[in-house]
């Protein structure tokens, strides 16, 4: 009944395009906070002297806060080492209009707001491995934009991105260089992801969706990944010898990973298996090796000596060619106590890992830090 | 947090068509829309055990249309577009106008008949997997679709004409 299947289909190209997911989420943290509250009002009845002494002692943790300008000078006094960013609707008690919230960029010990940096989820920010270039959604531009840190040179990308194809969550890859960005983001309305060439102004197109993990010098190819309980794993090559990339691999894998970045030669890359599916959520994921065309596991490192028992920990870039840097963010699920991101050298071969330092921020969607590699 | 990011993926991946059926059950975007939220709202709430099921999707689909045959059950009148189809002929390639008149038509259509309609015809799922969807019978859904068919029919006439002229 061919009729009715296109009459069908072309009522359904009317739906509207929605994006649900944060709404969703926000709904249920609106009720986990009246829970929260109705638990606190208990409390406070039953132990008044008990919660006023624990809220001092929480402002007691507190850091002293830093300075903050608005928007690092033209020339900046060193490189960025995080950026974090605070968040506006998520976070009760924000101003209306959301004022102070959007994105923080950390230069040693001085903060600056970036103002004209899309403050949401869906605005992605991104730092170059040595710092001195950062990447992200000018609202000015209405694009992508870089921003060299030496002497505030702003460059473009030569593709406009319209405010509202910024779907609910993106994501933004810098070459170490500064040069190239890749960006992503999801749902995927109709439009796709991109890899600009800040320098050439060039644009080629990505797979929408999926997340950039990897770009090689030169930015001739490019790893995107999903995450979910079936990731996909793309290859591109030869992205700038043709109009669009000739050399194309796009896997489906049966097991749930988040991919750190890939080695030099773009032909392996490790990868956390998500321990979520596991038993106990708080136990560690296998890290593992993959082919990353075919997706074959070269080998497998059982139970890493990650700190997981409390944290969530995210695979990112090459420190040498053995070990991975490896942040490890709080996981309230486990029992996480503390509210730093503590970096980590993991040694892929032996699953060993050195602790290095601690950054800012609590949350994997509202941090960035220098270097490519997975997400964030 | 993980399993946030889970789920956000999977919604990102699989929304599209989802709110492209919601809306074809419930024929208004803002319908479509709260039907769709309040089954991903429940399926947030099992997001753990769902997501190590091998296609959470169907759990959803399913989750959907059923959470909007209750809806429909419950909210006596429904919403029926009072416009009338239009008085005019048409032809085949007039897509516009049949689009209006089989939405039209689907609008006076039970929620399960709709249901039928839109998995059968839409999705072209089979009679088995249109029963498993719905909890029902196969036999369910042969009546529940030819009653529908017939109603189709009846309220547009005008698609009869052009079934026979494509047949």
């Amino acid at each position: 009944m061919t009729w009715l299947s296109d009459a069908l289909d072309d009522i359904a190209e009317q739906a509207p395009d929605v994006d649900l997911a944060d709404r969703v989420i926000e709904a249920r943290g609106r009720r986990r906070r009246t829970l929260t509250a109705v638990a606190a009002g208990v409390m406070v009845v039953v132990t008044v002297a008990g919660v006023v002494a624990g809220v001092r002692l929480l402002h007691r943790g507190e850091e002293p806060a830093p300075a903050i300008d608005i928007d690092p000078p033209k020339s900046a006094m060193g490189p960025a080492t995080q950026a974090y960013r605070l968040p506006c609707k998520e976070l009760d008690g924000r101003e209306p209009d959301c004022r102070g919230a959007g994105w923080r960029l950390v230069i040693g010990k001085r903060e600056y707001e970036l103002a004209d940096a899309l403050p949401g989820r869906n605005g992605p920010l991104a730092i170059t491995e040595n710092g001195w270039t950062i990447a992200y959604y000018s609202l000015k531009a209405g694009t992508i934009v870089t921003r060299d840190l030496r002497d505030g040179k702003v460059t473009a990308a030569p593709a406009k991105i319209p405010l509202n194809k910024m779907g609910s969550v993106a994501e933004l890859v810098i070459s170490d260089d500064g040069r190239y960005v890749a960006f992503s983001k999801v749902p995927e309305f109709k439009d796709p992801g991109m890899l600009f060439d800040m320098v050439a102004q060039r644009t080629r197109l990505l797979p929408n969706r999926v997340a950039p993990v990897w770009i090689s010098e030169g930015a001739d190819r490019v790893i995107l990944a999903t995450f979910s309980p079936r990731p996909r794993l793309i290859t591109m090559a030869d992205l700038w010898e043709t109009a669009s990339a000739s050399d194309q691999t796009d896997i489906t894998l049966n097991r749930p990973y988040y991919f750190g970045a890939a080695a030099v030669d773009g032909t392996t890359i490790v990868a956390l298996e998500d321990n979520t599916t596991r038993q106990d959520n708080c136990v560690p994921g296998d890290l593992v090796h993959l082919e990353a065309r075919t997706g074959k596991v070269l080998a497998t490192i059982k139970n890493p000596h990650l700190p997981m028992q409390d944290r969530r920990v995210y695979l990112r870039n090459w420190r040498s060619q053995r070990e991975i840097l490896a942040l490890a963010f709080p996981n309230p699920d486990c029992g996480s106590k503390g509210m730093a991101i503590t970096a980590y050298a993991l040694d892929v071969h032996t699953g060993k890992t050195r602790k290095l330092r601690t950054y800012k921020g609590d949350d994997f969607w509202s941090t960035a830090f220098p270097g490519i590699g997975g997400t964030p | 947090m993980r399993a946030d990011e889970g789920f956000r993926e999977f919604v990102g991946r699989h929304q599209r068509a989802w709110i492209r059926t919601a809306y074809l059950l419930t024929g208004d975007a803002h319908l479509a829309e709260d039907l769709l939220q309040s089954v991903l709202i429940k399926v947030l709430g099992k997001w753990n055990g769902l997501a190590r099921l091998d296609h959470p999707d169907a759990y959803v689909r399913k989750a959907l249309v059923n959470q909007y045959i209750s809806w429909r059950r419950r909210r006596s009148g429904g919403e029926i577009p009072s416009a009338d189809p239009p008085d005019r002929s048409y032809s085949t390639e007039d897509s516009s106008v049949t689009r209006l008149m089989v939405r039209q038509a689907l609008m006076r259509l039970t929620p399960k008949q709709r249901a039928v309609i839109v998995l059968r015809y839409y999705e072209d799922r089979t009679e088995k997997e249109t029963a498993e969807i719905l909890g029902c019978s196969l036999g369910t859904v042969k009546s529940q679709a030819h009653q529908a068919l017939a109603r189709l029919r009846e309220f547009t006439g005008i698609l009869t004409d052009i079934e026979g002229a494509r047949r």
